[in-house]
């Protein structure tokens, strides 16, 4: 259970979604759904958009919510650490010792 | 992004990107001017649709009268009859009375967002509302809709893209692009993403409900657009009002009321957000510095407010201003775009000033010109011309007829549409003139700073900066309360004190904080005039404030600081540290290496802590062989106390504990000094805090180095006190290596002492031994004069005594009777043996004097052999011994005194004969040497060999060497048994070398021997 959590914690996944996001509604793989053509009923290239678009919303709510998760169960003391570290690295107050 | 905007303060767009490039209050000012002239058409949209859709409302004869309704906008009545304008001045009231309640505009405006948000929920419940009445309502689900329009032949290609220039994959690419960068660029988008958000977290939720919220608004514009356009067609620009159309059209009034209402709420959010933020960087862009420029010295908070108000107003009626200009020219959407294209001229800047640490501020201004000319040229220039402020040939034939600089086809690149076009041009030349810059010009170190800072904002900031600078005149704290209060108010200046004294528990005496501690204050006062002002403002105002107090920052050559800097830096610039480190430590084994006088090396050692680390006094102390600690060597401490820290090592002072425990001894504030001895030295010097560390060599602790501030307390890092143990080992082994070549050199001294000294002496015994030697030879000279002489004396008696006894023996004068014939027999054969020793005597005395002289001549060997043997065949006879020559045919004659040539053989033959007993044997061999002559003898010379040789006694080897010396008989014994003065061999041997020859000899003890000469032929050596 460890490893998929890791997982999403990288910050690199953002970039991926990013890219992956930009190439799918820029020119070469929009081409391929710019067709004069109906999928039961609905234009092609209407479904693609609407749908692509929802879709990357959903995957970006449920990475969020993962992450979160994680951020939750581990990082919560580690937060309050920060806080501390952040005090304790202070100069002035390492001077005093 | 939001971590660096809470950790400095940052108010806005421009405040972010002139903070990042070194707080350079010239950048926060293009920013801002680029934002305000950029939101105009965004303002302006806004107050178009307001006024459109209540144009709209209020008078439904309009509603489908296209020609009417556009000409409502055309601008015919005045400004004051026109709903736009009330429309402005309202907003413009909301916003200054909502917008600008307080002066601090890094602070949250929880009020406004909530307002911001409920009209976006409005506008989001009425969109849908339409959208689901016009898409269930009037026609059949999206489908129906979507079929309709698929199956009509004129709005068929609407379902398409890149069906025309306006509708192309690069337009499709542009508007993504200018979308994208909307979210962030925009200042209002900026100013709620980031300054507005409150925990960081909150980004990760947006991240999915802000796409949703647009998925969702979105949802029915395809379905109310397509629908506007098969119910009332026309022409597109007249999309925008579909939406408000559609229900009039079916008399759902409530249902336009709501939409009405939806869309002004969310207009009101964004323009009242868009002013505020505009506004706030108006005041701290533009008017802070030229209120400071023009060296205002007025409590500013009370008008500072009220500029921010004003700016409120301004912004708006800008926009207002462009829209009665410009606003007909366009369909909503498009002057979005055109806003959304000025506001993307900050992303080079803001996203490289993010991730790129190299982005200077001067490649900043110059991306941020260079794309904003071009914004302005093929967006804004286009604007005018079409509102018929400029010519239309302009478009048709570029400005005074220059084709290739027309704004809508500039260079020539034709194809594109308006703003792919716009957006290739200024965008490229943004960022290629943001990256050649940034890479050409040189970061000042306030920039360096400011990039370290916000590029590594996610690394822990320890005190890297506050170690490079310090107050050399610190304020008191009632002088920054009053600075403070003038910007943020009295209440709150005090409140900011009060707050940093309780985070870091320091006394609140400005005189005892360290000068890192008053950088914090001063970084912490600067940072809250910041969040009113701006943060160039904020540190022109603090700068120049401290400078009017005459405390004025200076730099302090701190190298640690610099590397823990350059460690985050780049690993090129980190490489270049770690050379300059190599090269003190290279310097420093130099020192040790190539001076080798200690003295020298401690003084370069504390030489360097004085100059490159601004210690204000350092020694080192050495433990001397009577036990007792001394300075050996100082910087800046008194002559007394030089004097009195001469002791013995003990726990009772800090030198003493650090030598003795061999540890590093750190004291950051001496007023906390326990040890008795040490506190009245450390007061009597003023040393505010101090270091110590051990001087080892070969793991022998030799003495302590000792740095000390007289300054501050906490003077020392804990990175200086690292490379300070450091360095107290390398003098360590520099010390130890010193001394051991002292050692050397002394070793060497004595020994060269004692080596001159032994010369002195071997040279005086040498003068002695000459003078000797010089003594010798004269006595020796003397002694052989006086002995030729005696032996001339002694030998005229002897001759009558002998001539005498003669006569008395051959009884001339009477007849003698037995005994005395026996007696006088015995009287001549010891006067004769006297005569003989006599002779001997002089001879050789004759050779030493050099008064012998030789007649040299070519003599035949033959006679003197004959002779020789004449004179010695009696003898042989006498002793019965066998007597063999040996002598070659045709011998050359040599070269010799016939006489003396005759006596070397007397003397040889007599000697053989003599030390061989009866009926021994007797050779003498005569022949011409043909081998190389001997050692001694001229190479080119032929010699003749004479050897005598016989069976006799033969000589021991030892005493071969010495047999040719002076009265030598080898035996006492054999002297008296075989008779002999002991100098014949001694002559001979004289003899032969006064004939340029030598004589050898070869015997063995008991055996026989062998004497043989060489003497020199008259022929030459035929070799």
């Amino acid at each position: 259970m460890q490893k998929p959590q890791n997982m999403f914690y990288e910050k690199e996944w953002w970039v991926i979604f990013f890219i992956l996001g930009f190439f799918l509604i820029n020119y070469p793989i929009i081409h391929i759904f710019n067709k004069d053509f109906l999928i039961l009923g609905y234009p092609v290239f209407f479904l693609y958009l609407m749908i692509g678009w929802f879709f990357s919303i959903v995957v970006i709510f449920i990475y969020a919510w993962l992450s979160d998760r994680r951020k939750l169960t581990v990082d919560n003391g580690q937060q309050k650490q920060s806080q501390l570290g952040k005090r304790l690295l202070d100069p002035t107050t390492k001077t005093g010792n | 992004m939001i971590r660096i905007c809470q950790e400095n303060n940052i108010t806005s767009i421009a405040d972010f990107i002139s903070s990042r490039y070194g707080k350079c209050s010239h950048l926060g000012a293009l920013v801002t001017v680029i934002a305000i002239i950029g939101i105009m058409p965004y303002i302006a949209l806004q107050l178009k649709s307001i006024s459109t859709t209540f144009e709209i409302l209020v008078h439904p004869d309009l509603r489908l009268d296209f020609h009417a309704l556009t000409s409502t906008a055309r601008h015919e009545y005045p400004f004051y009859l026109e709903t736009a304008f009330y429309v402005s001045l309202v907003l413009a009231v909301f916003g200054a009375l909502f917008g600008a309640r307080y002066l601090d505009a890094s602070e949250k405006h929880e009020g406004m967002v909530a307002v911001v948000a409920l009209g976006s929920v409005v506008k989001l419940v009425a969109f849908l509302s339409v959208g689901l009445f016009v898409t269930y309502g009037i026609f059949d689900g999206f489908k129906d809709i979507l079929q309709q329009i698929a199956d009509d032949e004129t709005y068929r290609e609407l379902l398409l893209i890149n069906t025309s220039p306006a509708n192309s994959y690069q337009s499709w690419f542009t508007m993504i692009i200018l979308s994208m960068a909307a979210i962030l660029c925009l200042p209002r988008q900026f100013h709620v993403s980031v300054i507005e958000n409150q925990r960081e977290e909150h980004i990760k939720k947006a991240m999915y409900l802000f796409p949703l919220y647009l998925f969702l608004i979105n949802l029915f514009v395809i379905p109310i657009s397509f629908g506007g356009l098969l119910i009332i067609g026309g022409p597109s620009s007249i999309a925008d009002t579909f939406v408000l159309t559609l229900p009039l059209l079916y008399s759902q009034e409530a249902l336009s009321v709501l939409v009405f209402i939806g869309g002004l709420s969310a207009a009101i959010g964004m323009v009242v957000v868009s002013s505020v933020t505009l506004s706030t960087m108006l005041l701290n862009h533009l008017v802070m510095p030229l209120l400071l420029f023009f060296k205002v010295k007025a409590d500013l908070s009370f008008w500072l407010l009220h500029i921010k108000r004003l700016g409120i107003v301004l912004v708006i009626f800008l926009g207002y201003i462009f829209f009665r200009l410009i606003g007909d020219s366009y369909m909503l959407v498009n002057m979005g775009l055109i806003s959304f294209s000025a506001a993307i001229q900050t992303a080079p800047a803001l996203i490289g000033g993010l991730y790129w640490k190299q982005g200077t501020r001067h490649g900043a201004i110059a991306g941020l010109l260079l794309g904003f000319f071009f914004w302005f040229y093929t967006l804004m220039i286009p604007s005018f011309v079409y509102s018929g402020w400029l010519p239309d040939t302009i478009l048709s034939h570029g400005p005074a007829g220059i084709w290739w600089l027309n704004p809508i086809e500039l260079f020539g690149l034709t194809d594109f549409d308006f703003y792919s076009h716009s957006l290739f041009w200024s965008l490229s030349s943004n960022i290629m003139a943001y990256l050649v810059i940034s890479l050409t010009c040189t970061q000042d170190e306030i920039g360096r700073r400011q990039a370290e800072k916000f590029v590594g904002v996610y690394r822990p900031t320890i005190d890297r900066f506050t170690h490079e600078k310090r107050y050399a005149n610190f304020p008191a704290l009632s002088e920054l309360e009053k600075m403070m209060s003038r910007f943020i108010g009295k209440q709150k200046a005090r409140q900011v004190l009060i707050d940093f004294f309780a985070t870091v528990d320091f006394s609140d005496k400005l005189a005892e904080m360290s000068d890192q501690q008053r950088m914090q204050l001063a970084t912490e006062v600067e940072k809250n005039i910041a969040g009113a002002v701006g943060s160039s403002a904020g540190r022109i105002i603090c700068d120049t404030y401290m400078k009017a107090l005459g405390s004025e920052m200076e730099d302090v050559f701190d190298i640690f600081g610099k590397i823990s800097l350059s460690l985050e830096a780049s690993r090129e610039e980190l490489r270049q540290r770690l050379k300059e480190l190599s090269v003190l430590y290279e310097a420093s084994r130099m020192v040790a290496s190539s001076s080798l006088n200690l003295k020298q090396v401690m003084d370069d050692i504390l030489d360097l802590l004085v100059n490159k680390f601004d210690v204000d006094s350092c020694s080192v102390r050495l433990l001397g062989y009577d036990g007792m600690m001394r300075i050996k060597a100082q910087r800046g401490l008194k002559p007394e106390f030089v004097q009195s820290a001469e002791r013995q090592p003990s726990m009772e002072c800090y030198s003493g504990e650090c030598f003795l425990s061999g540890r590093v001894i750190h004291v950051p504030d001496t007023d906390k000094v326990t040890k008795p001895i040490s506190t009245n030295l450390i007061t009597e010097q003023g040393i505010k805090s101090f270091v110590l560390a051990p001087i080892l060599s070969e793991k022998e602790i030799i003495g302590v180095l000792s740095a000390s501030s007289m300054k501050e307390k906490g003077y020392f890092s804990d990175k200086f006190i690292e490379l300070f143990k450091t360095l107290a080992q390398q003098l360590g082994v520099a010390i130890g290596t010193a001394r051991l070549y002292d050692q050397l050199a002394r070793f060497n001294k004595q020994l060269e002492a004692k080596v001159a000294e032994r010369t002195v002496e071997l040279e005086q015994k040498s003068i002695q031994l000459a003078e000797a030697n010089l003594e010798l030879k004269e006595l020796d000279r003397l002694k052989s004069e006086f002995l030729a002489n005696m032996s001339h004396e002694l030998r005229t008696p002897m001759n009558s005594i002998i001539g005498f006894t003669q006569i008395l023996l051959d009884e001339i004068d009477g007849e003698i009777n037995k005994e005395q014939k026996a007696s006088l027999e015995t009287v001549e054969r010891n006067a004769n043996n006297l005569l003989s020793l006599i002779n001997d005597i002089l001879d050789l005395s004759k050779i030493e004097a050099g008064k012998m002289i030789l007649t040299l001549q070519p003599v035949s060997l033959d006679n003197i052999i004959d002779d020789t043997m004449t004179t010695l065949n009696p003898l042989i006879e006498s002793k019965k011994q066998l007597f063999i020559l040996e002598k070659a045919e045709n011998l050359p004659r040599v070269i010799g005194d016939s006489e003396k040539l005759r006596q070397i053989l007397i003397n040889l033959l007599n000697n053989a004969i003599k030390f061989t007993d009866i009926e021994g044997r007797i050779a003498l061999q005569v022949e011409l040497w043909t081998k190389t002559p001997p050692t001694g003898l001229d190479p080119l010379q032929s010699y003749i060999r004479i050897s005598v040789r016989d069976n006799g006694i033969g000589i021991k080897p030892e005493d071969q060497e010495r047999l040719f010396g002076e009265f030598i008989q080898l035996d006492a014994s054999a002297s008296r048994k075989y008779g002999g003065t002991g100098l014949g061999l001694s002559i001979t041997k004289r003899l032969v070398e006064m004939h340029k020859g030598i004589i050898k000899v070869e015997s063995r003890y008991g055996e026989g021997s062998t004497f043989s000469f060489f003497i020199p032929t008259e022929a030459q050596q035929t070799v």
